[in-house]
């Protein structure tokens, strides 16, 4: 069976665009990458406008004329979200509608929501030259509780915080909305300058999903033309080795009833490297998924915990591992923990756990071609880590990793930082 | 066999009857890698108490006992089932909810192996009074990482608003303390009651051959002696709301608020599915993107994007909800009251009933693609007597004035409020 590949179609001026043909579903979409470079005075900036522009456009000035003009279009879905893989932020515009043939020939909705798109993305509402004030405002606020709801989410808002303090001094710490101060002190002006730069200097990754001919791709990408582009600039790479003398403890206190425990460690391995594969499947064994060390042990053995797993950060050679657990279990979870990393180490990998992550990632890697988002997903994190593998030989390179390899991997993963959200009484526990 | 097709949406439903009751559904998704299998049966968290058939006293279990069994049938003498299908790769699962439990897996490889193992577990029990003990640690967890959850609270609190009695407001998972009354005894007492085929579904979702799917759903199923009707006792419920408001501190930046109404219409079948459709449609219609008051609300900057609506019809109850975060959840509840009350007197929109109708149907159609939500949406509908993939026909049927008479008669009582204010 030969996989879904996304094949670039065209590319100008830093803009690459990609067609990934898959006829079984029922839906066309269009996603619109901006790779930024990750910076602590930018990323509020960057993270606003994406929610600036869709209050409105010249053809729909505000969002309820917009709202309507997605109904007309049978319920077409259109988001913005700013996200981070690695040191890049990236700005992400989406639209998500129903193929021609459930619209009873009547549309051409792959023309009109295209349109809608280049529009929202291109031509905002404006104001004297600038942003509307008032949906800059609103949005200014929102994007300030979106930035403090960052602690409503706790294993999340774990995650995130064990990563943070993990590269305190490195650009990865700075979160993908940016931070309260920054986003206090965004001006309208200053944004907008920050919008035309966007525009004119980002790489921009394009990719269409789904029943699309050819010559309604290219009346699409002509559109691109009308975007003035120079000085591209280039894609992040972020260092990823680093050594660490002492492994730092955070604790921070919390009105809550469960600990969250994290361990953030040092892969020391690049996403493009030929050893991200063994690093897969060595996170697999020790936390991706039921067979795993973690499930096995933390929560089936010791009854300790709910959930146990670990996750890579690919991008920044960062991997954590999380438990919910009861406060007064830290110390025995972490020796638990710590037990299956020196397993691993040790070469303590029976065939069931190396047979079974394998046979983990076959499943997932086949099923994320039945769903567009995932596809999408997974070719964005290709191309901007330059890594040419397809879908088939990426899960070739995880097949044939042997447990020698695993075992090697695991002498570079590094300890960085315990974090512990714990709650705010020692009564609690 | 039979075979149903449903041609404005290119979907298909084959459907077997197992001769223990036991119904089965292949739905086909061609060129899908992933095959995704269900087996369900039609008891969740609500049905704490009943009658075991052939006796005449009823039965009272302690709550969060449908969920915890469902932790409990993965094991099996020779160990947990989940190693089983994790050496074939694929991803086990299973999930409780108010009215069914449901035990699942995904593969793309060694299908029939897979729905073996998943048939052949459910149908068997294996039960220590150690395993039980147990798993009081893990479920214990669980627990309390919902408490920590101000989504789930601020839902949890909002039911428990508008029931006075209805076992639906308990917590799916129950208590630390419910769960540890819970015995090896009371866990098979209610798999005996619940768990007999005629009260069971399967479904498989993906590129499958439904022929094979039901020879081993035939020589799957054990024959068991039809115990007569499972008869579950529900609290009368009364019509009105228990409380207006219900408040809760926990550590969130901004307050969270769900507002929601009791539906006491007690529908079945097609008029269920029928109902929910418009009571979907309403909520678009008076708060949704495109309405004048969720424009006005978000200009003002009392909600946010987090805002959204949604509507749970389960037959003896149910209810819509709507809500998201706002730093005035109160102010939030007295405008969409007074835009209810104005609509009471104005009627809905017809100009945006269309539109809007036409949207929802291009949203389900959306929905299609994935085979997860398609189980999903599909079981519990099948055991109120709906059928999932009817909604084409709904869209295609449903008026303006069908919609308008239920909007008077599920917007009849004050909505109740449920905040999560942030703790300081």
């Amino acid at each position: 069976m030969e996989s879904v590949s996304a094949a670039k179609v065209y590319e100008k001026n830093g803009i690459s665009f990609f067609h990934i043909k898959s006829e079984k579903f029922k839906t066309v979409r269009i996603d619109v990458f901006f790779i930024e470079p990750l910076n602590k005075e930018k990323a509020s900036s960057n993270a606003i406008i994406p929610f600036v522009l869709k209050r409105g456009s010249e053809s729909y000035p505000d969002q309820q004329k917009l709202a309507m003009r997605l109904e007309e279009l049978y319920g077409a879905g259109l988001s913005a979200n700013v996200m981070k893989k690695g040191e890049n932020q990236i700005i992400h515009f989406n639209a998500d509608f129903v193929s021609d043939q459930y619209t009873a020939g009547k549309t051409k909705l792959f023309d009109e929501i295209g349109n809608l798109v280049i529009e929202i993305i291109t031509k905002p509402a404006l104001e004297n030259g600038s942003f509307n004030s008032n949906y800059f405002e609103q949005e200014k606020g929102n994007l300030i509780q979106r930035i403090k709801s960052r602690v409503n989410d706790k294993i999340h808002y774990s995650l995130l915080r064990c990563m943070e303090e993990m590269c305190k001094d490195e650009l990865f710490a700075v979160y993908e909305d940016g931070d309260e101060e920054s986003a206090k002190a965004l001006t309208r002006e200053k944004v907008y300058e920050d919008y035309a730069a966007l525009l004119r200097e980002s790489p921009v990754y394009v990719y269409i999903s789904g029943i699309v001919s050819d010559s309604e791709i290219k009346t699409f990408v002509d559109k691109f033309d009308s975007i003035r582009r120079n000085n591209i600039k280039s894609i992040v790479v972020p260092n990823v080795k680093k050594d660490i003398p002492e492994v730092r403890r955070i604790e921070e206190p919390m009105d809550i009833s469960q600990g969250k425990l994290c361990l953030g460690f040092r892969t020391q391995t690049e996403a493009n490297s030929p050893d991200y594969y063994p690093l897969a499947i060595y996170n697999g064994i020790l936390g991706g998924g039921v067979q795993s060390k973690l499930f096995q042990n933390v929560r089936e053995k010791e009854s300790m915990a709910y959930f146990a797993f670990s996750r890579l950060e690919k991008f920044k050679g960062l991997m954590v591992v999380c438990s919910g657990i009861d406060i007064s279990n830290r110390e025995k979870a972490e020796k638990v923990i710590a037990e299956q990393l020196t397993a691993i180490r040790n070469g303590d990998i029976s065939d069931f756990e190396m047979d079974a992550t394998k046979k983990t990632f076959e499943t997932g890697i086949k099923s994320m071609q039945d769903s567009q988002g995932a596809m999408v997903d997974f070719f964005l994190s290709q191309h901007i880590s330059n890594i040419n593998e397809n879908i088939d030989t990426f899960l070739e390179r995880l097949l044939e990793v042997s447990k020698q390899d695993v075992v090697r991997i695991s002498e570079r993963i590094t300890p960085d930082t315990v974090y512990f959200l714990t709650s705010l009484s020692e009564e609690n526990s | 066999m039979k075979v149903k097709d449903f041609e404005r949406i290119q979907e298909r439903i084959y459907r077997y009857d197992h001769p223990s009751g036991l119904k089965a559904f292949v739905i086909p998704k061609k060129g899908y890698n992933k095959k995704y299998a269900t087996f369900a049966t039609y008891y969740g968290s609500v049905n704490n108490t009943f009658i075991i058939p052939g006796q005449k006293n009823e039965t009272h279990v302690p709550d969060g006992i449908a969920h915890f069994l469902e932790h409990k049938l993965f094991e099996q003498e020779d160990g947990s089932v989940m190693d089983k299908f994790s050496k074939l790769g694929s991803e086990p699962n299973a999930y409780t909810s108010f009215t069914q439990t449901v035990y699942l897996f995904s593969c793309t490889d060694y299908f029939e192996e897979n729905f073996r193992l998943l048939v052949d577990y459910v149908q068997h029990p294996y039960l220590t009074d150690e395993s039980v003990e147990k798993e009081k640690g893990i479920i214990g967890q669980e627990i309390k990482m919902y408490e920590d959850n101000a989504d789930w609270r601020v839902f949890f609190n909002l039911l428990d608003a508008l029931y006075v009695n209805h076992p639906v407001k308990i917590d799916i998972a129950g208590t630390v303390d419910s769960i540890s009354k819970i015995t090896k005894e009371t866990l098979l007492l209610c798999y005996n009651t619940f768990y007999h085929p005629s009260n069971m579904i399967i479904l498989v979702v993906g590129d499958v051959e439904p022929q094979s799917v039901f020879k081993m759903v035939e020589n799957g199923i054990r024959h068991k002696e039809n115990p007569g009707k499972i008869e579950s006792i529900f609290p009368d419920e009364p019509k009105h709301h228990n409380k207006r408001v219900v408040e809760k501190k926990l550590a969130v930046a901004m307050p969270q608020f769900q507002m929601g109404i009791k539906d006491n219409s007690n529908v079945f079948g097609y008029d269920l599915l029928k109902r929910k459709v418009a009571i979907e449609i309403i909520l678009s219609m008076l708060m949704g993107r495109s309405s004048k008051l969720y424009n006005e609300l978000y200009d003002e900057g009392l909600i946010n994007q987090t805002f959204g609506s949604e509507v749970m019809l389960e037959g003896l109850y149910g209810f819509s909800a709507w809500g998201g975060q706002s730093n005035e959840p109160i102010k939030v509840y007295e405008r969409i009251n007074e835009m209810l009350e104005k609509t009471k007197k104005d009627g809905l929109d017809k100009e945006s009933f269309a539109r809007i109708k036409n949207a929802h149907e291009g949203r389900f159609i959306r929905s299609l693609n994935s085979p997860e939500n398609i189980s999903h949406s599909f079981i519990p509908l099948h055991f109120k007597g709906a059928d999932y993939f009817d909604h084409a026909k709904v869209y295609e049927e449903l008026t303006f004035s069908d919609t308008e008479e239920i909007f008077y008669s599920h917007f009849e009582l004050e909505p109740a409020l449920s905040v999560i204010w942030p703790v300081k």
